[in-house]
């Protein structure tokens, strides 16, 4: 039987192209947290952010003939459709902006309450802060300093060049800085 | 970037790593660049910030265990298996706008006939909704047959079909169906050797004929074969193999078949393929050739030395069989590589000529007995095919153009007659 983690990424696409299922869950495996950790750090809910997680990697198979490589990593691709999946969402989320906010409480059925609680509180400031970022600051810091990627990883992925990606890393930490010492300032 | 901004990059990214590490804390590391030490702090406490809260982003385990799993089972619910033929044509039918178009179609078929049907199936593949009438049709065939040797012949036919068949496949990249189709191919060389083994019992010649030319027939596809091997998918490669393997055993066995002295098949032991997938009858003539050099049978007299095959019979110098297509190899101007077999002594005496249907005119061949023939003082020696020397060529001299064409063309070439030197 086929070792799928022994298998590179362009091989992994070529099987999943064919219609391997197998090869898309080890593609999933993959590029989960990329894809997870940006949604999570732009939604509020963790649930939503699985829900969205999911129907992204599902766009992605039902287009997967579209995908084309170009030297464009497939997890850019599937940042792309998570953008646009959360753009959906948002436009979705506008009309049931009223309902009660016990929906933004992250409950999970399998999860510790203490770290449940840890990692919400966690979350909760990093939105505060993340939120008033423009979206490739928000983007570049998720993918070097919350995901670990490389400078020429995350250029991969943004579409931009090393230099580029350097020049963004510093406008949005240095965003940061401001943010967090204007928190700082309204503590004290 | 500036090149003071390019370094300042370059001390907060040592700066950070070295307090990752462990190896560091801020007020140490921002001492070494005291030019940039506050800017530097700033920074390097807002990327700490966020280190600290990287934890909060990652997926739970048990989401990605169970997502990938819902995941993988919704693709294989999405995926649509091929529509069947009267599937797509119920899709026609209960579509309005198509409706009319498919019963102009329908009444169309029905007005060409079955005869567009056949020729339309002879092109299906499996899996296509032809396929089948593709296969009623072969068993058709096989069944109005009138001898064994057409029947040997249609299952030589078949078996080239169950060949291109898995290439298409290869080539269309339709997968799904590439284990069945190299079974059903597996099935067909196993009948084919059947066959053309009993064959051999009541007619040698057409058999040889048909060993020789079942040969060709997987040696031509089996190179495309391999090609296409190359490109497919690994979980694919062991079913390439396997049609490799059954092609390979195949011309083995076939190899046996085709050469002379012709083993004529004992009933009782004739090694015919078994249920196995690979076992062919091993080849009973030694050494093997391969089957693109065409002349194995040739009838060339021999001087063999009879330890070389001691199961074989020595024959005399005197029981020449006559010459009565085959041409010499010694004016071939690519000699075959493999024959003529020093060992392989023809046993065919003057009873055992096949009957000449497909052959040159017996009347046109002199049999040429060596015992009378004075000693080729006067031809000159064959320079361009060492392995005529081995053979008694200046008594048969082929005055034919088709001194290249392959045995079972020589077979059928009137052309190629032969001349006996004095």
């Amino acid at each position: 039987m086929l070792n799928w983690k022994e298998v590179e990424d362009p091989q992994l696409l070529k099987f999943a192209k064919d219609g391997d299922s197998d090869a898309f869950g080890e593609i999933y495996e993959r590029n989960v947290k990329i894809i997870f950790g940006y949604l999570y750090a732009n939604l509020d809910s963790r649930l939503d952010a699985e829900d969205l997680t999911e129907e992204v990697f599902l766009r992605a198979w039902g287009s997967l003939d579209g995908y084309h490589e170009t030297g464009v990593p497939f997890s850019a691709y599937l940042l792309r459709i998570a953008r646009n999946a959360l753009y959906d969402h948002y436009r979705r989320s506008k009309h049931r902006s009223n309902q009660l906010a016990i929906e933004n409480v992250n409950i999970v059925a399998d999860a510790d309450p203490t770290e449940a609680v840890s990692d919400n509180l966690q979350h909760a400031e990093l939105r505060e802060v993340l939120g008033d970022l423009k979206e490739d600051y928000r983007l570049v810091l998720v993918l070097r300093y919350l995901k670990e990627l490389s400078p020429s990883e995350t250029a991969e992925v943004m579409e931009r060049s090393v230099g580029a990606v350097r020049v963004l890393q510093h406008r949005a930490i240095d965003a940061v800085r401001k943010l967090l010492g204007a928190a700082d300032n309204k503590d004290d | 970037m500036t090149k003071e901004s390019a370094d300042f990059e370059r001390y907060f990214e040592h700066c950070l790593l070295l307090i990752k590490s462990g190896q560091a804390d801020i007020d140490s590391v921002t001492e070494r660049y005291p030019a940039h030490s506050e800017a530097l702090r700033a920074h390097l406490q807002a990327a700490l910030w966020l280190d600290a809260h990287k934890g909060a982003l990652d997926p739970r385990p048990e989401f990605v265990r169970d997502s990938r799993k819902r995941l993988v089972s919704k693709i294989r619910q999405k995926r649509r298996a091929p529509l069947l033929w009267w599937e797509r044509l119920s899709q026609y039918l209960n579509s309005p706008t198509l409706a009319p178009v498919a019963f102009v179609l329908i009444v169309m078929v029905l007005l060409i006939g079955s005869g567009t049907a056949v020729t339309l199936s002879e092109n299906a593949l499996p899996g296509d909704s032809l396929y089948n009438t593709k296969l009623i049709l072969e068993e058709f065939a096989l069944a109005t047959s009138l001898d064994e040797a057409s029947d040997a012949q249609l299952h030589l036919h078949f078996t080239r079909r169950r060949l291109v068949e898995v290439n298409k496949l290869l080539v269309e990249r339709r997968y799904e169906q590439m284990d069945e189709t190299v079974t059903a191919y597996e099935a067909q060389v196993r009948e084919t050797l059947k066959t053309i083994t009993d064959l051999a019992v009541t007619d040698k010649w057409q058999a040889q004929h048909l060993a020789i030319e079942f040969q060709q027939i997987i040696s031509e596809q089996e190179s495309i074969l391999n090609k296409l091997g190359e490109t497919v998918p690994i979980s694919i490669s062991p079913v390439v193999s396997r049609a490799v393997g059954v092609s390979q055993s195949g011309k083995e066995a076939a190899l046996g078949l085709s050469q002379p002295p012709w083993n004529v098949p004992d009933p009782g032991n004739t090694p015919l393929p078994t249920s196995t997938r690979t076992a062919f009858p091993p080849s009973t003539s030694t050494p093997r050739a391969t089957p693109t050099s065409a002349p194995t049978f040739t009838s060339v007299p021999t001087q063999v030395p009879p330890t070389e095959e001691p199961e074989e019979p020595p024959v005399p110098p005197t029981a020449v069989p006559p010459a009565t297509a085959t041409p010499a190899p010694s004016n071939t101007p690519n000699p075959p590589t493999a024959t003529p077999l020093p060992t392989q002594t023809p046993t065919a005496t003057p009873s055992n000529t096949p009957p000449p249907t497909s052959t040159t005119a017996p009347t046109e061949t002199p049999t040429a007995t060596p015992s009378n023939t004075p000693p080729p003082t006067s031809t000159p020696a064959p320079t361009e095919t060492p392995t005529a020397a081995a053979t008694s060529a200046p008594e048969v001299e082929v005055t034919s153009t088709a001194m290249s064409t392959p045995m079972d063309n020589n077979l059928e070439t009137p052309a190629a007659t032969a001349t006996a030197n004095p």
